[in-house]
């Protein structure tokens, strides 16, 4: 025999959707629906109340951001599973719903099966998992390449700065404004964590930044 | 409005009318002694001429009665050396001056003069009649100076007799004088042209000419005139240009007097009483001068106090102009009147003066209405400056309103697109995008046809996309640069465009409508980089810094050529927006060099 079925509560705010998903649970004996939450606000006295093992979580919910409500409901609860299941697709939020300790993101467009081999796998293995279609960071940088990466216009800066030219003298030659280079300059500076033309002129030699 | 040049013969018969003529008989004569301190001596104050003084009057005046007059005066040299003099007139305007020296019991000419004689028979280059004396050490001579005047018109003058440095020295304060009113009169006129070149408006165009005849006529009157503009041969043309001058500039005055004074809108029927008595007042004076001089000789004295009374009523009646004025300029009213104060007095004690003998009113020499004509200048030049700002403050206000109407209906605008979009967004992406879900899980479940699952799976995933173009819900979740970032990689899967995006330091809590107006601007610029620009990259970058953030978006395009409308509307909503959190926006293009966009917004210290 096959062990309590789990119990879900789902929180979404159209009924369409939540009878689109109780009619897919409804023949299914390993889960069993608790029941639902429309407004934002609510979700956590539920929560609390009916103490269900997995929440389907919609993003969108009226009254409250949904990733506010996954980061709560993981704080306080640890052990329950969350699968959001959500209308965006966009790496950011993918992202975020991973930090925040969400356990699946699935795509309102998914089919039965994909939700299914979304809840079975939560809880066999503690995997984060990502539904079909749902766009994954392709290249993660470690973030200090891209610090220290300098644009064209900021490239032609710096040449122009390491021959000594001042500002006017560079707007001039580029044909951009002087407060266009002085905020690239500020900018440049920023970037490289350096203060002054010397500093400039240093790392310039020693990282070869300009090639 | 500078009438002098008249004379009424009121009959202030002098010591003159027993003096002259027949000339008096030199032991009656008293002696000026010239002491080595001799500079300056008025002739009409050396009383000892004849004994007595039965004329006030520290200056010559001579009623229309006597035609020749005579003036006898003796000096001696009391000291060992030459002494040199010089006779001087102050009337520019007189027919004959002859001096005549005696020479045992009859006098001989030593110099004629006047303005029946070329320029070149002046005894002294002079602007006025001079004529230099010569007295050996220890000398005394006779003098006799004989002036003729026309018929029916006065004459007043002063005679002086100066050491030579002191007449040039007089000379070159009263030089000093003129040049300085020539000056004003000068930049006043350059100003007036220029603001007639500029406005096209032909009261600043009567102003210049006012201060020309103005000045010509001061010229004439004065005697600069024939010092500058008549050849060695001319004759003084009597008083044709002095006349001439005098009426076309009264003229003048009184036409732009009616323009400051906006008489046609304000008092349309006293305009039409000036413009009558102007009329009657110039043809009056032309015909008297140039058509009947000769006829109406003896009717002069008649012909000038009607007009003097015509001249009265119009000052008048300008005057009640200035006054109703009060109410509607206040400030142009008062340094318009300040003026006419300036104009009516100068003219008044020269009639005074000119016409009859009643006041002296020559300071340093010039008369007194060359210096009431140089502040009149200064007050008219106040007047024509201040209408030019009263324009300049109408036009400045009217287009600023313009432009807060404009901004305001942009801001307006660009508010209910926003606020449009996010409802048509909301409703695809929540009710659309959740029911289309719901559709492909019924679908699949029903029907396992791959074909429609991927049909519906791409409406689901073109409404997302349509729904997030409308509006940025997800900056909620994510925040501003996890969004542009999004973007960025979108737009490089999407396109052949490679966007790079970088962010440093920039700050993480900016307000939802700084952040929802930030990323519309990035949406705008990359989308016209997109359509327009022919790019190949684009870097967007976010930097922090201590009390501002900016964004720069570049590309390496075509550069913004000429824009067109849609581009142009596109880089209005940029600058509206970046506007509506407070920061400032910088668009620098160049053919085929790229464009960079640098948004900067305040940044206040978070405590």
């Amino acid at each position: 025999m096959k062990n309590q079925p789990k119990q879900i509560l789902i929180c979404e705010d159209h009924q369409i959707v939540i009878d689109g998903l109780v009619s897919i649970f409804q023949n299914l004996d390993d889960y069993s629906i608790l029941g639902h939450v429309k407004d934002g606000n609510n979700v956590l006295s539920i929560v609390r109340e009916k103490n269900p093992e997995i929440i389907l979580l919609d993003l969108n919910l009226p009254n409250k951001n949904g990733l506010d409500i996954l980061k709560e409901i993981k704080r306080l609860y640890p052990e329950i599973r969350v699968v959001v299941l959500t209308m965006y697709n966009k790496e950011s939020i993918v992202k975020k719903v991973k930090q925040y300790g969400g356990d699946a993101f699935l795509l309102k467009n998914c089919s039965s099966d994909d939700l299914l081999r979304a809840l079975d796998g939560v809880f066999e293995n503690k995997e984060f998992y990502i539904g079909r279609g749902v766009k994954r960071a392709i290249n993660e940088t470690d973030g200090f390449t891209d610090k220290i990466k300098l644009t064209r216009r900021e490239k032609e800066i710096v040449s122009e700065l390491v021959k000594g030219r001042n500002v006017p003298q560079i707007a001039k030659a580029l044909f951009i404004s002087s407060y266009t280079v002085e905020t690239h300059k500020k900018n440049i500076f920023k970037k490289l964590n350096i203060h002054n033309s010397i500093d400039l002129f240093k790392l310039v030699n020693e990282n070869n930044l300009l090639s | 409005m500078k009438t002098i040049c008249y004379r009424k013969h009121y009959l202030l018969l002098l010591f003159f009318a027993y003096l002259s003529i027949s000339g008096i008989k030199a032991q009656n004569i008293d002696t000026l002694y010239l002491g080595s301190l001799f500079e300056n001596t008025n002739i009409k104050s050396f009383s000892k001429i004849n004994g007595k003084k039965p004329d006030a009057r520290n200056f010559f005046y001579f009623s229309f009665q006597n035609n020749h007059n005579a003036v006898e005066f003796s000096i001696k040299n009391t000291q060992g050396k030459r002494r040199k003099l010089v006779l001087e007139f102050s009337n520019a305007l007189i027919r004959d001056v002859i001096l005549l020296k005696k020479n045992g019991p009859v006098f001989n000419v030593v110099g004629k003069t006047g303005i029946n004689y070329p320029v070149s028979e002046k005894p002294t280059e002079h602007r006025r009649f001079a004529f230099p004396i010569s007295l050996e050490p220890y000398e005394s001579a006779s003098y006799q100076i004989q002036l003729k005047k026309e018929e029916g018109k006065p004459l007043v003058t002063s005679v002086y007799l100066k050491s030579l440095n002191t007449f040039n020295k007089h000379n070159s304060i009263q030089q000093t004088i003129i040049g300085v009113y020539y000056g004003v009169s000068i930049l006043s006129i350059l100003f007036s042209f220029f603001v007639f070149y500029i406005s096209r408006k032909g009261s600043y165009l009567i102003y210049a000419l006012y201060i020309i005849f103005l000045g010509l006529f001061l010229s004439a009157y004065t005697g600069v005139f024939s010092q500058l503009f008549l050849g060695p041969s001319d004759y003084f043309s009597k008083y044709k240009h002095y006349v001439l001058f005098s009426e076309i500039s009264m003229l003048l005055f009184v036409v732009f007097s009616q323009k400051i004074l906006e008489a046609r809108t304000h008092m349309p029927k006293l305009k039409k009483a000036v413009d009558i008595l102007l009329v009657l007042l110039v043809s009056i004076r032309l015909l008297i001068h140039f058509v009947f001089k000769d006829t109406f000789e003896t009717y002069i004295s008649i012909f000038m106090n009607l007009w003097y009374g015509i001249f009265i009523v119009l000052s008048l009646l300008i005057a009640v102009e200035i006054i109703l004025y009060f109410k509607t300029n206040f400030k142009r009213s008062s340094l318009f009147a300040f003026a006419y104060f300036f104009m009516i007095a100068g003219t008044c004690v020269t009639i005074l003066y000119h016409s009859y003998g009643v006041l002296n009113t020559m300071i340093y020499g010039l008369p007194l209405i060359f210096y009431s004509s140089f502040f009149e200048i200064i007050f008219l030049t106040f007047t024509v400056i201040f209408m030019v700002k009263d324009v300049y403050d109408e036009r400045n206000d009217l287009s600023e309103k313009l432009i807060i109407e404009e901004k305001k209906n942009l801001t307006a605008f660009i508010k209910g697109e926003d606020k449009e979009r996010k409802r048509i967004s909301k409703e695809l992406h929540d009710n659309i995008g959740s029911q289309l879900g719901y559709l492909k899980r019924f679908v699949s479940d029903k029907f396992k046809d791959e074909k429609i699952n991927n049909a519906i799976d791409t409406i689901c995933n073109d409404v997302r996309t349509l729904s997030h173009e409308i509006s940025p819900s997800d900056l909620d979740f994510v925040g501003l640069e996890n969004a542009v970032s999004d973007l960025a990689k979108n737009l490089s899967y999407q396109t052949s465009l490679q966007v790079n995006f970088n962010s440093f330091n920039f700050p993480k809590h900016l307000s939802e409508e700084t952040e929802t107006q930030l990323y519309r601007i990035i949406q705008e610029a990359l989308n016209n980089i997109f359509k327009h620009a022919n790019a190949k990259h684009i870097d967007i970058q976010f930097i922090g810094h201590p009390d501002s953030a900016n964004i720069s978006i570049e590309d390496d395009g075509k550069g913004i050529g000429t824009i067109n409308n849609e581009e142009g509307l596109g880089i209005k909503n940029m600058k509206s927006r970046t506007q509506q959190v407070g920061g400032t926006i910088e668009i620098d293009s160049n053919t085929n060099k790229g464009t960079s966009i640098i948004i900067t917004i305040p940044i206040r210290k978070s405590t």
